[in-house]
């Protein structure tokens, strides 16, 4: 008799504990999942511009800065950045017919193995333009919204007319 | 034909000898892949809604157009310095300077001290590019009467130099007409000031747009709509502020689609500078004097073309000034040199649309005696000779008087 309450009161407290252990069990790791933006951004992008564009600058394993003749490794880690400024849809409406040459400013290069995309952007009519390795003009849209400028500055933060284009680029 | 031709510049050049000019001088960047449509629509609606109709309001006054037009490859830096470098006027001619095309400004300037913009004039080497203020500057020095500089182009910095689909233009499928209280607007406008005046598109380090391509741009379209509500108290000041309004209004309060349909947004503000004195307005129509014996041909080496010589010979024909028998004898002596089936065609304000047809002696007739004419224009390429070398077609804008 005793051993048969002693076996009972085994089996109450295992009911009593079995919802924790089956919680436990079923979820047996606690893994945040990862977001994959870049996908988003990936895909963004390449509506608006191409997939062959859109493979080469966020598969790009290199990107350099280059403005009059200073050159700037981005960093890697810098690279995500760089993709959520260009995924912004707003940036690819439209390409106004304007009364001036683009002038480019400075060049964004994206290094995929052999395969290269400048981006350009001018300060002036606030237009930015893809070329291909050739220099062949590929895309040109109006900028409307200040986040390349911004970047670009921050990387060559004495250039007056970036600055003055952040200041001035919403007025 | 060279017969002819010669004979008419001859008697041209005599009659118009003592002639006050109005000087055109055009520079439209037409071949620009990105602009070149856009240019060729507003070069167009300038010539027909502005240029034609000043031309018709001051002829009575002894005023004859010199139209000196570049488009294509012909817009260079070299034709416009040396154009701009060559010009001679007298105290009484008026000068029209016009650019369209690409432009921008040195990041080294000053907007302040140099609110102008350099052009680019069809080229891309920015050291050939020419400054509007130099323009100005010699087109003022020239002592006209009145010297308009117009530019529409971007004046944005570049560091490399030293909502509906689009704006609906009034189109017109008629001929060009013009009531007597317009026609007096414009005579106040160009006769009854004295100074120069000059205006550009877009302030310092900005930039000049367009909807779509084919259509005019947004400067454009408020120049020409501004220019044809001129009323009688209309003064350049109150002209070009009315354009700079219109310019800013349609791009802000209008909802602007590029050709794509997606949303346009652009901000644009003209600028001006007026400096004129008003003076009186010339009351006793002139005369032009007929000289006794045709002086040599001066300066008329651009007027090779048949265009010229029909547009020259029509103006001639409809000058009422002058004797009725002589106008006469000499359209007959030149109606032997067109087909005996040569017609004229009569081409819309707006388009290239023929609006009607008649036989080239009964419009030469016509032109000698109506009154209701005020200019014959013959476009570029207006006339056609049949295979014998003949004229078979001649192509006309009219501009003709309205009165309600």
């Amino acid at each position: 008799m005793r051993k048969i309450k002693h076996y009972l009161a085994v089996v109450c407290l295992v009911c009593l504990f079995m919802p924790c252990l089956g919680v436990a069990k079923s979820n047996p790791k606690r893994v945040v999942k990862r977001v994959n933006v870049e996908a988003t951004y990936k895909r963004d992008f390449a509506e608006r511009t191409s997939d062959s564009i859109a493979d080469i600058v966020f598969g790009a394993k290199r990107i350099v800065l280059v403005k009059d003749s200073v050159t700037y490794v981005v960093p890697r880690y810098q690279h995500a950045l760089l993709m959520h400024i260009l995924s912004d849809k707003g940036n690819y409406e439209t390409d106004i017919p304007v009364f001036a040459h683009f002038s480019k400013y400075a060049t964004i290069k994206f290094i995929n193995g052999k395969k290269s995309v400048c981006l350009s952007v001018d300060c002036g009519t606030k237009k930015w333009l893809f070329e291909g390795a050739d220099g062949k003009e590929l895309c040109r849209y109006n900028l409307f919204s200040a986040e390349i400028f911004r970047y670009l500055h921050a990387a060559f933060p004495n250039d007056s007319l970036l600055s003055e284009t952040v200041k001035n680029f919403y007025l | 034909m060279k017969r002819y031709v010669i004979l008419v510049l001859v008697a041209f050049s005599a009659i118009f000898a003592g002639a006050k000019n109005i000087y055109w001088l055009k520079f439209v960047d037409t071949d620009d892949r990105h602009i070149g449509k856009m240019d060729q629509s507003s070069l167009h609606a300038f010539n027909t809604h502005v240029m034609n109709v000043v031309n018709a309001s001051l002829a009575s006054d002894g005023y004859t157009a010199v139209n000196k037009e570049y488009t294509g490859s012909d817009t260079s830096p070299e034709n416009c310095t040396r154009t701009v470098s060559d010009l001679t006027c007298s105290s009484d001619d008026i000068i029209v300077f016009l650019y369209m095309g690409h432009g921008g400004r040195s990041t080294r300037e000053s907007g302040e001290e140099h609110p102008w913009s350099q052009m680019w004039l069809a080229q891309n080497n920015p050291e050939k590019m020419v400054p509007v203020e130099w323009v100005h500057k010699q087109l003022k020095a020239k002592g006209a009467r009145l010297c308009l500089v117009v530019t529409m182009c971007c004046n944005s910095e570049d560091p490399g130099i030293s909502p509906k689909a689009s704006p609906k233009f009034l189109t017109n499928f008629g001929a060009t007409k013009l009531a007597s209280e317009e026609m007096n607007a414009i005579r106040k406008l160009f006769l009854g000031y004295k100074g120069d005046v000059i205006i550009t598109s877009s302030k310092a380090k900005e930039s000049s747009w367009g909807p779509t391509s084919d259509n005019l741009d947004f400067f454009s379209d408020a120049f020409i709509r501004s220019f044809e509500s001129l009323g009688n108290n209309s003064s350049w000041n109150s002209f070009f502020s009315d354009v700079c309004a219109k310019t800013t209004a349609t791009i802000e309060n209008g909802v602007w689609e590029d050709e794509n349909g997606r949303i346009i947004k652009v901000t644009q503000h003209p600028f001006f500078k007026t400096n004129v004195v008003p003076t009186d307005m010339p009351n006793d129509k002139v005369n032009p004097e007929v000289p006794d014996k045709p002086d040599v041909v001066e300066d008329r080496d651009d007027k090779t073309n048949l265009d010229d010589v029909f547009g020259e010979l029509f103006s001639y024909l409809n000058n009422k000034s002058l004797d009725l028998n002589t106008r006469r004898e000499l359209w007959d002596m030149i109606k032997s040199e067109c087909s005996s089936n040569a017609i004229v065609k009569f081409i819309s304000q707006d388009g290239e649309m023929i609006i009607d047809r008649k036989p080239i002696d009964k419009y030469a007739r016509r032109l000698m005696t109506s009154n209701i004419i005020l200019l014959a224009v013959v476009p570029k390429g207006g006339v056609k000779l049949n295979s014998e070398g003949a004229v078979q077609e001649v192509y006309v804008y009219e501009v003709i008087k309205s009165d309600k």
